[in-house]
């Protein structure tokens, strides 16, 4: 009975469209558990959901979205950094739901922040310590971002709160030692003491 | 009763019986079919209930051969008993689905039919066992039973009735039109606030005139609630200020408790007749823009199973909170401004003055309500407004939009009042403390800003012009009447002296 009973994943779909929110916001969250990879038109809808306290699936809907979030990472970038008016709550489910996405969100972020989301550059930064070891490698190409000596100093600065968790990346700061900017030796020096004894204490951009 | 007239009520049962199970059925299919995400959110009480309604089924089952056998061969008495049952499970699944299972989904409800009917059937169950063994203790259970969900029903249809005849604030909800809203909270014609009395339409202002009767000079209407009605005399009102700042005639159409939706009601069907040159909406922050859900979808079930709709649940909730607020204030009167019923005959601004003296000094201001009333209030609304975009802003939007299009070629224009919370820098810490989360102070306004740029319909947002107000010895601007969220005699200065020049420019 449970097959004969299951909806499609377009019954799912026709449904983020209802009048009724609630349901809406059920549909998104079924399509999301059956259908992760096409679910895309679930995402602004649990976004919202996320939003209605009225309807009182806001957890449930945050849940969803971090298990949606490996498949999506570019869109939630996209969302992130193009709407500066979303709530904290939102804001708040969209950054775990990358952080939940592990390496696979890293490589996306790092492209993220060479590009428009400098602005949330702090937000992104956090998710990326969250994220930890498996963002290493993709720090390490920000580290070697051309020319951009703010960006080599930020992602010097957050190797260097990974502390031992980046050792991978002590050759890429090793080279920094040469940068010609003044902030990207410090914080790459920094960075170095940190995973060795003590902790750097460079800011950031 | 004939042998005929006795067969028929005896297939009352069997034929309940296939109705509860039809309704179960229903509901275990429906549960199935959205398993994915009902599993996701309800865990394993999902599963309690599917294996609920597979008793029920089981119940429904087992008992229905038996009956239909005895109902076939004349052994089962007929009487009112299985409809009684019926009855009591109706109204108890009912009641149960106000208390525990709100707010209200339609979806819920669906599924509640469902337990409501194994309900019925496992009583089925439960009675014929008992009649065997305590028959008298049966007959007593029925009774009760019976009487308590009759008593309910009929508490509830009788208060709904005398609402009909009688409308109060106390009884108002959310499903009430913007008509029926604006007649219940509209203050009487010649209610004396402050010592001045409200025209003949129950607007605190003076008369309003069609355009013929009128002098030739232009003419503003603003539409607006409890900030239009004011926590101030009539000569201090930023409307009275305005008039005087703009030498020109400003209709004040404020009915406290209500939003967007009787805005564009009131411009509709009273503004518009008055032929004003300019029409502007006084939104206030705090409240408009969280339209205390609008029933949508559903309407007819809401008003049975939301429980702010029924008066079972709403009364004691609202008298509650209103014995509490009376306790906490020493048993002074709930809610009610500083002066309001006083100084008869004050109606010019040196009588006033005279008459209340905590216009002119914040200091010597009294609360509305009680500091534990004040704070839970305002972090609430704070919840509401600062935490995500209110649920209800697309409501508001099409409101505004709809009192817009009401106003026709009249030009048309929004004033943003912000909450105190927003203008007063100690009541956000506290809000802050007590939040538990990130909140974003100014969001309400972003958002409205962004919206009525798009729409090109004009805004003036006091939330910088409050701000702007210098602190007082104390470090607190005083803009806002001690713990009542309206304005005060310097708040509504402030207010006519950034709208002067609004309107005019």
């Amino acid at each position: 009975m449970c097959a004969a009973c299951a909806r499609s994943d377009d019954e799912w779909r026709g449904d983020l469209k209802n009048p009724d929110p609630h349901v809406r916001g059920l549909a998104a969250i079924g399509l999301s558990l059956q259908a992760p990879r096409a679910a895309e038109a679930a995402l602004p809808v649990l976004l919202k959901t996320i939003d209605r306290s009225d309807v009182g699936l806001e957890r449930e809907a945050a849940r969803a979205l971090s298990l949606l979030a490996p498949e999506h990472v570019e869109w939630l970038l996209e969302e992130l950094v193009g709407n500066s008016l979303i709530s904290s709550d939102r804001r708040g489910a969209m950054l775990n739901a990358l952080v939940a996405s592990g390496a696979k969100a890293a490589g996306p972020i790092v492209v993220c922040l060479q590009g428009p989301g400098r602005d949330v550059a702090d937000q992104l930064g956090e998710v990326l310590l969250q994220i930890g070891a498996p963002a290493v490698p993709s720090l390490v190409q920000l580290l070697a971002s051309p020319d951009d000596f703010s960006l080599q100093n930020y992602a010097a600065f957050l190797l260097g709160k990974l502390g031992p968790r980046a050792r991978g990346a002590r050759p890429a700061l090793e080279e920094a030692l040469n940068s010609p900017d003044k902030g990207v030796r410090r914080a790459a020096r920094g960075a170095l003491q940190s995973m060795g004894r003590g902790r750097g204490a460079s800011k950031g951009p | 009763m004939s042998p005929l007239q006795e067969k028929k009520q005896a297939l009352v049962v069997p034929v309940l019986l296939v109705l509860a199970g039809f309704l179960s059925l229903r509901s275990l299919a429906l549960a199935l079919a959205w398993r994915v995400p009902l599993q996701f959110v309800h865990g394993l009480w999902f599963w309690i209930g599917i294996a609920g309604l597979l008793v029920s089924l089981a119940a429904i089952v087992v008992q229905f051969p038996k009956l239909w056998r005895a109902a076939a061969k004349g052994e089962v008495r007929p009487g009112a008993g299985p409809l009684r049952g019926l009855f009591v499970a109706a109204v108890t699944g009912w009641l149960l689905f106000l208390a525990f299972a709100q707010p209200f989904q339609s979806l819920h409800l669906q599924l509640a039919l469902g337990f409501c009917a194994g309900g019925f059937a496992m009583g089925l169950l439960l009675v014929r066992r008992l009649r065997r063994s305590h028959p008298r203790g049966l007959r007593a259970l029925d009774l009760l039973a019976f009487s308590l969900c009759a008593a309910a029903l009929v508490l509830e249809l009788g208060l709904r009735a005398w609402n009909s005849y009688s409308p109060s604030p106390l009884f108002s909800r959310v499903s009430a039109g913007p008509g029926e809203l604006v007649q219940r909270y509209r203050c009487a014609p010649g209610e004396v606030r402050f010592g001045f009395p409200c025209n003949s339409r129950g607007y605190y202002d003076g008369e309003f005139y069609a355009k013929a009767a009128r002098a030739q000079a232009p003419l503003w209407a603003v539409v607006g609630d409890s900030f239009c009605v004011g926590a101030v005399p009539h000569a201090f009102h930023f409307t009275t200020l305005c008039e005087e700042l703009l030498g020109a005639e400003i209709y004040n159409l404020g009915v406290a408790g209500i939003g967007p939706p009787e805005y564009a009601y009131l411009v509709a069907e009273e503004v518009a007749a008055l032929e004003p040159d300019q029409i502007v909406l006084a939104l206030f922050v705090g409240n408009d823009l969280t339209i205390s859900a609008e029933l949508g979808p559903r309407a007819s079930l809401r008003r049975w199973f939301q429980a702010e709709e029924v008066f079972l649940f709403l009364l004691p909730r609202r008298l509650t909170r209103i014995a509490r607020e009376r306790e906490r204030r020493g048993g002074l009167p709930v809610a009610a401004v500083q002066g309001q019923n006083e100084g008869q005959g004050a109606t010019s601004r040196e009588a006033a003055a005279a008459a209340f003296p905590w216009l002119l000094d914040p200091s010597l201001e009294q609360a509305s309500l009680s500091e534990p009333t004040f704070l839970d209030l305002e972090v609430q609304r704070a919840l509401e407004l600062c935490a995500h975009e209110p649920v209800s802003m697309d409501l508001a939007y099409a409101a505004l939009l709809e009192a817009r299009a009401a106003a026709g070629p009249v030009p048309f224009a929004v004033l943003l009042i912000p909450d105190e919370f927003q203008v007063e820098d100690d009541l956000w810490h506290q809000i802050e403390q007590r939040a538990g989360r990130t909140l974003q102070r100014d969001l309400p306004q972003k958002l409205l800003g962004v919206w009525l740029a798009e729409q090109g319909i004009d805004y003036l947002d006091l939330l910088p012009v409050l701000r702007a107000v210098p602190e007082l010895d104390d470090g607190q601007r005083h803009v806002y009447h001690l713990r009542d969220t309206h304005l005060n005699a310097r708040g509504n200065r402030a207010v006519a002296e950034a709208l002067a020049p609004f309107l005019s420019r």
